[in-house]
């Protein structure tokens, strides 16, 4: 089941609030979502729901066996790992690693079993993993009880597409969380908003990304391989940032807190700090558990480009089972060697309009890499970007329909950058009669890098206001729900109204 | 605050509730009407589904989850409305996008290839480029009709094109589409490969004008004046005496065609006018059942239900899609001669043209969800003279007719 389905929107999701809150106990309440999680993913995968099933009971009884043994702990921790791991490598990567063995070896030794993947599997294993690697650097104590357990790998607001969430930071609220109107409403915004990002926005431009790829780039020219490729690195964010939305508010309505899974990433200035703002939570598991105990950048610098190749190899790998994932990981483990080396240092002293323009330039030839697994289609795309196909290909400009986004495109920019925050920060210091450090606009109202709490974007602190300006603030909170109840309504529109909803983390 | 914020959760979850709300008040009979969906959507003509019930098979096989979807999209309360005001949103962003291109014509829906003509004030499909498996189609087709005429020598093959939306030079996108098909390029396409024996009619379009007196401004029809063209062009070939009307009618149903319905933009409406033409009483054979092949008593006797007049007038006016239609001529003038009309929807303005001169009239539709006899038999079977095969630009390209034709 995905969110933006008439099925959870007006069915799951209602029933699920419903009957959580009708349960008073918080055994009840965990019950419910344990339930309601496992009916969401056996809805879309009827099947691979035992697999999931059986990933929790191993990983449970891990997280058990691992703290309660003192001698063979790490092997028990290798045999769990290598359980992980090979459930993911055997569901996710069977047919490419078939297909490439037999290839260079010229003989079909390996079966392509085609296995269709379980949907989530990459981040359902990452949570798992986590756990049992925390509960062996006692870190977290075990879960006892496989319901609260089942309930952390399988709570069904991440569990397709993340956030990818620690134990440690759920551990507490499985049982002593406390669910509260402020934290129910300020999810459900932000629950919309996530949605009207990915309905309104990702989908909409998803039409005119899919249309330049599947038409090519002897057929779109410049014009239209740069309209596609500006659409798909729009689609790929509000996508993927309205799921974490969408995620982190459902979450918020239960009462739990998970932290911000994206921080405006297109307004960096540098790979370096696209990867701390683009899908924090996979970028910290990666530092946390692969690139430290590698030894991290406490070690020789040739180790050191060593480590960040196996991570960024390994997050390419992590992302799709073919080559041009491991070709975009190993991209951007190229720019960050070559930014930590030197070209920070240079990038540091351009204007912040180069940088900007860089780190632009930087992810969207990598949303190309990545966006493009066949290579016969990739260069003629490429060479069509520099205009090896006239302005518009063999198309003429109307038939190419490139023109009817750009109001779309647009607004995709605008709401790229933190121009809520600004507002909100302006509004703020109006209506409190400070004075307003306009600083920089990609500054301000941010939540520091290590901050990575989830904030009530749309709340405001009405008391902070003065007594005069009091009644505009409320004004203008009330206009801002107003406007949130019409895009809801609206991505209810879309959604039943069957228009264009690709689901692109098949690949996950 | 605590106030505010419960009114604001209230209306956000009273808008998520509101499919299984609307359900629960229609069972209870208490539905307002112009929330209730009913059982047929109109506007997308067809049924809405059903709650579906689960099976292990069907859960298995993702279709009871892809029902379920439908089943709620369908329960959301004045769903037509619903899919009209997210296509209006689209059309401004559209139409503003537009703006400083000044296109006289753009889509109604973003990916979408119905398309509104501001000059016109009409609604067009959008024209289709030429292409390798386009050309092939058109080509096996044309091989198809070929091999009708050349099994059977003794019976005259007419093959008539009209003019379409699709292909039309009048359609003010067609200069727009790099190496569109059109209607002349089409029937060159055709010619080129048609064997000498068959005669190969369309007639074009002077301007958008004309085309649109020829035409529904909302749907991919033709009207009954373009109809009744087609038909004079046919009945010279065929030698027949043309009839001529003698009355024109008019309904004041206001209509939204299937473009206007597929581009989920209900501008401008059509009406349907017909012609009468003396005495025309045939008994009518649809699938073998004798009874009326077409909607016009209703429309007379004004038994028409509205949503059909309104959202389905030429289907239910000039009669849907069948596999054979036979109409019997009992004039004794016409005694001993028979013909087969192969066509799509296009064929039923004209079927009743055609009867007044032949003793049987055969209709068959080859599209693959229709066609139930093979076509060579049936010629062989009925004594056929004549035969017309008349379709539309995208029958003749759709999978399965140029089988079809061969059968």
């Amino acid at each position: 089941m995905v969110f933006s389905s008439a099925t959870f929107l007006l069915a799951f999701f209602p029933l699920c609030l419903a009957l959580y809150f009708v349960a008073r106990s918080r055994k009840a309440r965990n019950l419910v979502l344990f339930g309601f999680s496992l009916l969401f993913y056996a809805w879309g995968e009827p099947v691979y729901v035992l697999l999931m099933l059986f990933s929790i009971f191993i990983n449970w009884l891990s997280g058990l066996l691992v703290y309660n043994s003192s001698k063979n702990k790490t092997g028990v921790l290798a045999l769990s790992l290598f359980i992980n791991l090979g459930i993911l490598a055997f569901f996710k990567y069977e047919t490419f690693l078939a297909t490439n063995i037999n290839q260079i070896i010229g003989v079909n030794l390996i079966p392509d079993l085609q296995l269709p993947l379980p949907i989530g599997i990459s981040f359902f294993t990452l949570q798992a993993v986590s756990y049992v690697i925390d509960v062996y650097r006692n870190d977290v104590p075990p879960q006892k009880s496989i319901v609260h357990f089942g309930l952390y790998i399988s709570m069904f607001p991440q569990l397709v597409a993340g956030p990818i969430v620690r134990y440690s930071t759920i551990q507490e609220q499985i049982l002593n969380r406390k669910e509260n109107l402020k934290d129910f409403t300020e999810g459900m915004r932000l629950f919309i908003v996530g949605l009207a990002k990915k309905v309104l926005l990702a989908n909409i431009v998803a039409i005119l990304a899919a249309k330049m790829l599947r038409i090519g780039g002897e057929n779109i020219g410049c014009l239209g391989a740069w309209a596609g490729l500006i659409a798909y690195t729009f689609q790929i964010f509000f996508d993927f940032s309205g799921y974490s939305d969408m995620a982190i508010g459902l979450g918020k309505m239960f009462g739990f807190k998970y932290l911000r899974n994206f921080n405006y990433p297109y307004i960096s200035k540098s790979v370096t700090e696209f990867w701390r703002r683009w899908h924090i939570s996979l970028s910290s598991f990666f530092r946390d558990y692969v690139y430290i105990p590698l030894g991290g950048n406490r070690v020789s610098r040739a180790r050191w480009c060593f480590n960040l190749f196996v991570v960024w190899g390994l997050t390419g790998f992590w992302h799709g089972a073919a080559w041009n994932f491991i070709g975009w990981g190993i991209f951007y483990g190229i720019l960050i060697v070559l930014e930590k080396l030197w070209l920070g240092r240079i990038l540091t002293k351009l204007p912040n309009a180069l940088q900007h323009l860089y780190c632009i330039a930087a992810f969207m030839f990598g949303w190309l890499i990545f966006w493009i697994e066949d290579p016969g289609v990739f260069l003629p795309y490429l060479s069509a970007l520099f205009g090896a196909y006239c302005l518009t290909g063999s198309n003429t400009l109307w038939e190419l329909t490139a023109w009817e986004y750009w109001p779309m495109l647009i607004i995709c920019a605008v709401a790229s950058t933190p121009i809520v925050p600004y507002l909100k920060a302006r509004l703020l210091a109006w209506a409190e009669g400070s004075a307003f450090e306009a600083s920089s606009f990609f500054k301000s109202g941010l939540p520091g890098e290590k901050t990575i709490s989830t904030d009530g974007l749309c709340e405001f602190d009405l008391q902070r206001a003065t007594e005069s300006r009091r009644k505009v603030l409320f004004v203008v909170k009330v206009a801002i729900d107003i406007a949130l109840l019409a895009l809801l309504l609206l991505s209810i529109f879309s959604v039943v109204a069957g228009s264009f909803n690709p689901f692109i983390y098949f690949r996950f | 605050m605590k106030a505010y914020r419960i009114v604001f959760c209230t209306v956000a979850i009273a808008i998520l509730f509101s499919s299984l709300s609307c359900k629960a008040l229609d069972k209870l009979g208490i539905l307002p009407d112009f929330l209730d969906n009913g059982s047929f959507s109109y506007l997308e003509g067809g049924e809405i589904q059903d709650l579906p019930s689960a099976t292990f098979d069907n859960v298995a096989s993702g279709q009871f989850q892809d029902e379920a979807e439908s089943y709620l999209s369908g329960c959301f309360p004045a769903r037509d409305e619903v899919l009209l005001a997210n296509a209006a949103i689209q059309r401004g962003v559209i139409s503003l996008a537009n703006y400083p291109f000044g296109f006289d014509v753009y889509p109604t829906q973003f990916g979408g290839t119905k398309l509104y003509s501001v000059s016109a004030g009409a609604m067009f499909e959008l024209p289709t480029a030429a292409n390798k498996g386009t050309l092939e189609a058109i080509d096996q087709f044309t091989q198809s009709i070929n091999s009708i005429a050349l099994s059977h020598p003794e019976a005259d093959v007419v093959l008539f094109v009209p003019d379409c939306t699709r292909v039309t030079e009048s359609n003010p996108a067609s200069p727009l589409v790099n190496n569109a098909i059109t209607h002349s390029s089409l029937l060159d396409s055709i010619r080129e490969g048609l064997d000498s024996s068959i005669d190969l009619l369309g007639y074009e379009n002077d301007g958008t004008g004309d085309f649109l007196t020829n035409f529904f401004e909302t749907d991919h029809h033709w009207t009954i004046a373009g109809a009744y063209k087609g038909y004079l062009d046919i009945a010279r070939t065929l030698g027949i005496a043309p009839e001529t009307p003698s009355e024109t009618i008019e309904y004041s149903y206001q209509s939204y065609g299937s473009i206007a319905r597929q581009g989920l933009y209900l501008t401008g409406t059509d009406h349907i006018v017909d012609y009468r033409f003396g005495q025309q009483e045939y008994e009518v054979l649809v699938n073998g059942e004798e009874r009326p092949r077409d909607g016009r008593q209703s429309y007379s006797d004004g038994s028409i239900d509205p949503e059909l007049a309104k959202y389905q007038s030429y289907e239910s006016y000039f009669g849907g899609n069948y596999s054979l239609v036979q109409y019997i001529n009992d004039d004794p003038s016409v005694h001993g001669s028979n013909i087969l009309i192969i066509g799509d929807s296009f064929t039923q303005p004209v079927e009743p043209m055609i009867a007044a001169s032949y003793e049987n009239t055969y209709v068959i539709d080859p599209r693959e969800r229709y066609l139930s006899v093979g076509i060579d038999e049936f010629i062989k079977d009925h004594d056929i003279d004549s035969v017309v095969v008349l379709m539309r630009f995208t029958t003749i390209i759709e999978k399965g007719v140029a089988e079809g034709l061969m059968s």
